[in-house]
């Protein structure tokens, strides 16, 4: 009887542990801690100008980091940059160091099983950028096995480029600047990459980049934000909805790409 | 857009500060930790010295990229424990210096002879009291010296920290790279400021060595990373 | 927060990761024996008689040894092809690797040599030996005793150093790592495979020196 009771006790305190336990993983919305804490943590990309690059001083700069700014300016915290590469922009909100990842994110089903997504802020596509002496005018030209393309690893041209150019050989990098300063120096051929971004390469390095005719993927552009907290999302997605509507989205557009937004609802 | 590395001579020269600072703190944990470890390696008890050995063998064998990205992104995700970069890049190089710095200490002890322990504990005197009166006193000539060689070796890995985009040195030449169009002139600063803060550094545990007179250059620390 | 550790989910990428194990070996084995090469060059050249080539042996061996290879590839491989050489990420990454660990095997093999008095090679001399006897059988099973477990150590560095060819784009085990983590978003697991692999090709070079020193230097221990 005695015995019997002992291990009545043990299961009783195991499940205490466990209630105490599953008490500890009801933490506070997203929403609530951003509120308490007074800061909004936002993954941003170092070098992707004009979406957003670091100057040396190490402060954040571009249209995706006056995004950010924008949003905690209407929640009424301060905004707190978190300077990562592609692979981190999803992990940094796996793991709760952000709050958002606000990072030339394109959405897709495959990182939505692990991510969340708001509306776009942003339809482009990407293409093939080459040195101006290429040959090449379109991107079928270059499918041939001595063709090598920097990409960004991790990011979504893993598949775009494979599936358009099965013979090129890949070349994995983790910062665009990397891509970049491959590509001007000859040791790639040709790097995917975002149309905007592309455009603003070619205007910073004249006369020695230019793009393929042809498009690689489709992307839209959203913010990204932790799984499964939908209060949170609910608030940044209303954010995006009015942010695109009051024309606020182009005019912060035309300031840092210097031309016309194209409107985001075209292939919808 | 294309202005000249030298307008950002004064941020490389704040940036090789926080590298310095950096290193240096890890390096102190790393010693800290490396001390506690040889203490177990040369212990009497076997369980102790097995673990120390375990200890030191997997951290010489796995690089400081792996243990940065594990401390980095690895440890939030399943401790739930979010480290900054500048606290992941710590720890990282602080587990990797506490490898080699366990090694450095433990020839520290050895290096001195087993009549002297055996002596001290016929005078009635206990571990810790033989530790810090007769061993240690010995023991630090020998192992100041190749300390300053892991001191050279954490400073040269502290450049992996830019890879989880921490802002240190290297971070910085590569931002400078971007801000002055390309070009290769920021690298090259980078690699000469490197080379000048590590050379005097070098220069100095030159001395220690003549002052302490121990004979043997430190050639136990390999090639950095 | 929970993570449920599932090596599993991993599984359809190993076909990848055995690619990336033979590249971090072809990288460091060649890396090695290069350095390896390029450090007696050194070594030799910091015994020399002129003075010009003493001091340019030993600048060499303090620039490699105090610059960060991080650094060093990055000047190879994005800044070299600003002067007209062009060369793969696997090149690139060699030759960085070799110059940055020639510096420390400089400095092994330089040991081993000082280790020798000059005395021995005269008393050979006089017994009738040539000048390359007298290396092969006094002084170089010297130097190899002496030159012996640091250059183990070395050969492991050189292993781990080669990780970060990655971010020159080399494929290796720590590219893969970062790749395949990045796209199946279980990165837990596939920094455990990639440690495994760094654990067990460095593990393979320490045992395996231990047991060769011990067959190698038998005779040693037992005259003592």
């Amino acid at each position: 009887m005695a015995r019997l009771s002992l291990v009545k006790t043990a299961f009783a305190a195991a499940a205490l542990m466990l209630a105490a336990g599953s008490a500890q993983a009801q933490t506070p919305s997203i929403l609530q801690q951003v509120i308490q804490r007074g800061t909004l943590r936002i993954a941003v990309l170092g070098s992707l100008p004009p979406y957003s690059k670091v100057t040396p001083s190490g402060e954040p700069e571009g249209y995706d980091i006056d995004i950010a700014k924008r949003i905690a300016a209407a929640l009424k915290v301060k905004p707190e940059f978190v300077v990562g590469d592609i692979p981190s922009r999803v992990t940094a909100l796996q793991t709760h160091k952000v709050d958002l990842t606000i990072a030339d994110f394109t959405r897709n089903v495959e990182r939505s099983t692990t991510v969340a997504f708001t509306d776009p802020y942003l339809v482009t596509v990407m293409r093939l950028m080459v040195r101006e002496d290429n040959k090449a005018k379109t991107i079928a030209e270059l499918d041939t096995p001595e063709t090598r393309i920097a990409i960004s690893r991790g990011g979504t041209a893993e598949h775009a480029v494979p599936a358009n150019l099965p013979k090129a050989k890949i070349v994995r990098f983790n910062t665009q600047a990397d891509e970049l300063n491959a590509l001007l120096s000859g040791q790639v051929d040709a790097m995917a990459e975002d149309n905007f971004y592309n455009t603003q390469a070619i205007k910073d390095h004249p006369a020695k980049l230019k793009q393929l005719e042809g498009d690689l993927a489709r992307a839209e552009i959203a913010i990204g934000l932790p799984a499964g907290d939908f209060d949170w999302y609910r608030v940044i997605n209303l954010w995006v909805h009015q942010f695109n509507a009051t024309g606020d989205n182009a005019r912060l557009f035309k300031k840092w790409f210097g031309f016309d937004q194209p409107t985001i609802q075209a292939k919808f | 857009m294309n202005q000249s590395w030298v307008a950002f001579l004064p941020l490389f020269v704040k940036a090789a500060g926080i590298t310095i600072w950096l290193s240096w703190l890890a390096l102190m944990i790393g010693a800290f930790g490396g001390t506690l470890i040889a203490l177990m390696r040369t212990s009497r008890f076997l369980p102790l010295r097995l673990v120390a050995l375990l200890y030191t063998e997997f951290f010489r064998s796995i690089p400081i990229l792996i243990v940065l990205f594990f401390a980095y992104f690895g440890v939030p995700l399943v401790l739930g424990i979010d480290l900054p970069p500048f606290a992941a890049a710590t720890c990282a190089l602080a587990l990797h210096a506490s490898s080699t710095m366990s090694e450095v200490v433990r020839a520290g002890i050895e290096s001195v002879g087993k009549g002297q322990w055996e002596a001290a504990h016929a005078s009635g005197m206990r571990y810790p009291a033989i530790m810090r009166y007769v061993v240690g006193p010995q023991a630090i000539r020998v192992i100041l010296p190749p300390s300053v060689g892991v001191y050279v070796a954490t400073l040269k890995e502290s450049s992996l920290a830019s890879i989880i985009g921490y802002i240190e040195l290297t971070k910085t030449g590569l931002l400078v790279r971007e801000s002055t169009g390309g070009g290769f002139a920021p690298l090259l600063v980078l690699a000469v400021i490197y080379f000048l803060i590590n050379y005097a550094i070098s220069l100095g545990g030159a001395a220690l060595e003549r002052r302490f007179d121990v004979g043997q250059k430190f050639l136990t620390v390999g090639a950095g990373q | 927060m929970q993570y449920t550790f599932a090596l599993r989910t991993i599984y359809p990428y190993l076909g990848t990761l055995w690619q990336a194990a033979l590249v971090t070996l072809y990288l460091s084995l060649l890396g090695i024996a290069i350095s390896l090469v390029i450090g007696a060059g050194v070594a030799v050249m910091r015994r020399s008689r002129s003075m010009p080539v003493r001091f340019l042996g030993a600048a060499y061996v303090e620039v490699m040894r105090n610059t960060p290879l991080l650094v060093i590839l990055y000047i190879v491989y994005f800044a070299l092809p600003q002067t007209g050489l062009r060369l793969s990420s696997f090149t690139a990454a060699l030759i960085g690797l070799s110059l940055n660990s020639a510096g420390y095997m400089a400095e092994i093999l330089r040991a081993g040599l000082i280790a020798i008095p000059h005395g021995q090679r005269e008393a050979a001399a006089s017994q009738g030996m040539s000048g390359l006897q007298a290396f092969r059988y006094i002084v170089f099973p010297q130097v190899i005793r002496i030159v012996y477990a640091p250059l183990g150590n070395q050969f492991i560095a050189v292993i781990l150093a080669s990780s970060l060819a990655s971010v020159i784009a080399v494929e290796d085990v720590a590219s893969w790592m970062q790749t395949i983590g990045s796209t199946s978003f279980r990165f837990f697991e596939t920094f455990v495979v990639a440690a495994g692999v760094y654990l067990v090709l460095c593990q393979s070079v320490n045992l395996g020196r231990i047991a060769i020193g011990r067959a190698l230097f038998k005779h040693l221990r037992s005259a003592r």
